[in-house]
């Protein structure tokens, strides 16, 4: 158990560590969504630019939204398919230097991370794809179970009628069980990504179907790693959800108010992509507790020194 | 002693309330404020494991026509349920209405009646007369309106009284009637006859039957009577009904059959619940009659009942001061239980409503078990006591009524705040996403347009599709309303409700008899505005397109000018330091076709203001003023200024200022930019 509490907090630290890298990663995020709503800036500078009736008034109010819904009605609607596009290339693309900065350490160089995301951006684009087979057949497991449940009568929010959300409380006993076995079943998949990952960069191999079916099974044979990666999530999930409750407390109707919200926003995402680095520390660890590889350098990388 | 009664109850109370209309048992004291034409004495048995209801009416009728009447109208609500083939259930296909659905109906989910005899007092079975009518679409397999013909015609304000007797099987829940698990709803369950419209009432020039079929999207219509029930169940279903309870009778097969009666309405409903949780309460108000109150509510809800009384006490209180005294004695309130929210909640039937039901509702005020119970204790007047023709005029009831909940809303400061809509779990951490406060009235303002497809009055089957049928009779309506409130006052406005509830209590008003009521109460033609909101298709939609203002240097621009010697001599533009005039350009367009008074008011940067007005039939508009700089700036131009008609559409276009107004920009792009943010982020997380 202290191993564990061990592994979480190491993690942690290299989240919190590693700022440069979310730094990155942060910068990605901010040019997909700059071009996600570039399209819409001339609507929205059209509706609210001279628009004295709006002043004041909070985001969720009929003159805010009925203006936004009017410009997105002209045509000035934000785009977002070819924006998500960008964002899966470059984020597989960025993945091959947030592996060597969590495996490797030491100082922080742009040419170094963007040279080991070069290096390993094909052989982590092939290992996705291969453990996205393995996606699928991870979400038969709590398909099948809701099924199962709805079967015996027992009520999940998968089965719940629509109205349950508005007049009942969905998050019954049953439901939370179905919803831990969800949890499961996806930190068993990322983290096997996690791995496969580590283990291309560790040892520098070609065989990418090889890699996603040996990190599944290392991943299978250690089942406490994936629960303690999955409470690594959930206190992800838990710290940015109080993190963007924050944000959505901040009042609107002003423009500093508006600054300070979109401030309080980066550090959801800053939170969001802080946790994402931590845990491939953590598969990185795992993969050096079961020894593995022996803890030393990539041999084909660049020298983190 | 009786008399004492209420003198030591107001001493008690210190509350005096107004005489009562009715009874304690439902009949009225003094004359018949209806005609009656059509009274029930209805008995029925319920068993529940068959789904099975047989019953016998007796109905009273009265011929209210000058012609003798051979054949009578009637409805057989419940074949609307009986297959895919009715109209109710092609309707609800093709215009995707997901609560009054049967396409997802099982075997034995299908529900019927049929009309086993129906006799007249000397033994004579007219049943065999029994012929299928379609007068809405001619649709051969719809089985929702049948006639009898009898032997003699009912003479000219005559009367005739059949015993019916009918089988009926329940359906599964849909459309406000049915069986979900321990609770059935019973509306529209027992052969009802239509109506007869006589001259003048509702413009027809003959006596003329209105007895539509069962449509997806519209509701009913039926003449005032006497509703006496004896409803037979077993003993540990929980009974509620329209009207007051007035006798409860074990029987030795385990069933009790439960007593109600209520004079002067226009329909009886039901519901027969096991398991259910019954709590009483009662509306007492200075000036007002005593209303006694029951909820029925699911066990796993009770924290819903102190809600939906509290809020129907607030309607009775300001629909009681504002519009009439709500009459009848007695308000059932059922809030069904979960799973059945959707399809049978939210419906008014005369002194008895079907509201919502929370596990756990928001305290201390729920803005969604208040609305919905305004709403439908609202239509207590509108439905209930001014029995429109919802088949062809569903305005008169749904778009005043929901009028009418925005008033009830505003009056006791409720607001709607979407966090209230989420789940109990996630109300403290996604709360603050959702937060708002938005009044009832502005919320449907999402549902006005420059032009609209379709009239307020039409036939609500034939709107497009069931999306145009709701925004066009609730909130459009409303909406209009609101333009003729903006148009004559909100004090005359009040006057021409009240006036317009008292003289049509307990009868059929149509749209001309609320145009009238609204001519004579302002004392100017109404009609005119009030067809072209409710019977044309034009919108409202008044902008100020532009403004700009420019700084003229004070010798004039460049260019050529007369020199003294009289040829144009080339003159360079002067830089400006200070002084010069300031010319203004302020654009205003007429986009919809309403033709209404429009006023511009321009203010100046000096604090002056100037109002003028947009001539009739004039669609646009450009003002120019030109005056010095800088105080002669036109900073601000607003159309409509001080209050806005109901109708008009994109607020924001009503006023456009000279200064950029960069804040609203910054929180709707920051808004936008980090939802991107976090949609990137959400799909980043699975790669």
């Amino acid at each position: 158990m202290r191993g564990a509490a061990a592994a979480v907090r190491d993690a942690l630290q290299v989240g919190i560590r590693e700022w440069r890298t979310v730094g990155v990663l942060l910068g990605a995020n901010w040019l997909v969504a700059a071009l996600m709503v570039t399209p819409a800036l001339p609507g929205v500078l059209g509706e609210f630019g001279h628009s004295p009736l709006a002043v004041g008034k909070p985001l969720v109010s009929t003159e805010i939204l009925g203006g936004l819904g009017a410009a997105i009605e002209s045509g000035r609607a934000p785009s977002v398919i070819s924006p998500l596009v960008l964002l899966v290339l470059l984020q597989t693309f960025l993945t091959g230097g947030v592996v060597w900065r969590v495996c490797a350490g030491g100082p922080f160089r742009l040419g170094a991370f963007f040279g080991q995301s070069g290096r390993l951006v094909g052989r982590n684009a092939r290992l996705f794809l291969w453990l996205l087979l393995l996606l699928v057949a991870a979400m038969l497991v709590p398909v099948a179970l809701g099924a199962a449940m709805h079967a015996l009568g027992l009520r999940t929010f998968l089965t719940e009628t629509q109205e349950v959300l508005m007049f009942g409380n969905p998050f019954g006993g049953w439901s939370l069980v179905l919803l831990a076995v969800l949890g499961f079943a996806v930190a068993c998949w990322r983290l096997s990504l996690e791995v496969g990952r580590v283990l291309l960069f560790r040892q520098d191999v070609r065989n990418t179907r090889r890699t996603a079916w040996r990190a599944f099974r290392l991943v299978l044979g250690s089942p406490r790693s994936v629960l303690v990666y999955g409470l690594l999530g959930l206190l992800a999930s838990l710290a940015i959800l109080l993190v963007a409750r924050g944000r959505a407390s901040v009042p609107d109707g002003g423009a500093r108010r508006a600054l300070l919200a979109l401030a309080v926003g980066q550090g959801v995402l800053w939170l969001r992509l802080a946790f994402q680095v931590a845990g491939t520390r953590f598969a990185a660890t795992l993969v050096q507790r079961l020894e593995i590889v022996p803890s030393t350098d990539a041999p084909s990388g660049p020298s983190p020194a | 002693m009786a008399p004492l009664l209420p003198l030591l109850l107001a001493a008690a109370t210190g509350v005096t309330p107004a005489p009562a209309r009715f009874d304690a048992n439902g009949r009225s004291i003094g004359p018949a404020p209806s005609d009656r034409a059509a009274s029930y004495v209805l008995e029925a048995r319920y068993e529940p494991a068959a789904r099975r209801l047989t019953g016998t009416a007796r109905l009273t009728w009265t011929n209210r026509s000058d012609l003798p009447q051979r054949t009578l109208w009637f409805h057989a609500y419940w074949n609307a349920f009986k297959n895919a083939d009715s109209t109710f259930s092609h309707e609800a296909l093709l215009r995707g209405i997901s609560r009054t659905g049967t396409s997802t109906y099982g075997r034995d989910d299908w529900g019927w009646t049929e009309l086993r005899s129906a006799r007249l007092p000397d033994g004579t079975d007219v049943r065999p007369t029994l012929r299928w009518e379609n007068p809405d679409d001619h649709n051969a397999l719809d089985q929702t309106v049948f006639t009898l013909t009898l032997p003699v015609p009912v003479p000219a304000h005559g009367t005739v009284t059949l015993e019916l007797a009918w089988e009926a099987r329940v359906p599964k829940l849909v459309a406000r009637t049915g069986v979900h698990g321990r609770y059935t709803l019973f509306g529209q369950w027992f052969p009802k006859v239509g109506v007869l419209e006589v001259p003048p009432q509702r413009g027809v020039r003959t006596p003329t039957w209105n007895c539509h079929q069962f449509h997806a999207s519209s509701e009913f219509y039926a003449d005032f009577g006497t509703y006496d029930a004896a409803l037979t169940v077993p003993r540990t279903m929980v009974v509620g009904a329209t009207g007051v309870r007035t006798g409860r009778t074990e029987n030795a097969d385990g069933t009790v059959t439960h007593r109600f009666h209520q004079d002067d309405v226009i329909d009886f409903a039901w519901t027969a619940w096991e398991g259910a949780v019954e709590v009483s309460d009662v509306f007492r108000a200075d000036g007002l009659p005593e209303v006694a109150l029951t909820a029925l509510v699911p066990e796993d809800a009770r924290a819903t009942a102190p809600q939906i009384l509290a809020a129907a006490k607030a309607t009775l209180e300001h629909g009681g001061r504002a519009w009439l005294p709500y009459p009848y004695p007695h308000l059932t309130l059922v809030a069904p239980p979960l799973g059945a929210n959707g399809t049978s909640g939210g419906m008014e039937y005369p002194t008895f409503v079907a509201v919502f039901a929370r596990a756990e509702p928001v305290t201390p005020r729920d803005v969604l078990l208040w609305e919905v119970t305004a709403h439908e204790v609202g239509h207590g007047w509108w439905q209930g006591l001014l029995a429109s023709n919802e088949f062809e005029e569903a305005w008169l009831d749904e778009g005043v009524d929901t009028w009418a909940t925005a008033e009830v809303l505003e009056a006791v400061g409720l607001r709607w705040d979407f966090a209230q809509l989420l789940p109990p779990g996630a109300r403290w951490l996604l709360g603050p996403l959702f937060r708002s406060s938005i009044s009832e009235r502005d919320l449907r303002t999402r549902r006005r347009s420059a032009r609209f497809l379709s009239p307020v009055v039409r036939r609500v089957w034939e709107f497009r599709n069931s999306a145009e049928a709701g925004a066009t009779v609730y909130d459009r309506a409303a909406a209009a309303l609101e333009t003729i409130e903006w148009e004559v006052g909100p004090e005359v406005f009040a006057r021409i409700m009240r006036t317009y509830a008292e003289r049509w209590a307990f009868r059929h008003p149509g749209t001309d008899d609320f145009l009238e009521v609204a001519s004579e109460v302002t004392g100017r033609d109404l009609r005119p505005l009030g067809n072209a909101l409710l019977r044309g298709t034009a919108g409202l939609d008044d902008v100020v397109g532009e403004l700009s203002c420019t700084r003229i240097a004070p010798g004039g621009g460049p260019g050529l000018y007369d020199a003294d010697g009289g040829t144009p001599v080339f003159r360079p533009a002067a830089r400006v330091r200070e002084g010069g005039r300031a010319r203004c350009e302020v654009l205003v367009e007429r986009r919809g076709d309403l033709p209404l008074p429009l006023d511009v008011r321009l203010t100046f940067q000096d604090g002056t203001q100037v109002t003028e007005p947009v001539p009739p039939g004039e669609l646009w508009r450009r003002f120019m003023t030109e005056r010095d700089f800088p105080g002669g700036q036109v900073v601000l131009a607003e159309v409509h200024p001080g209050s806005r008609p109901g109708l008009d559409t994109n607020r924001l276009k009503d006023a456009r200022s000279l200064e950029t107004t960069p804040a609203p920009a910054l929180t709707v792009m920051g808004w936008l930019f980090y939802s991107a943010q976090l949609l990137a982020a959400a799909v980043g997380s699975i790669l």
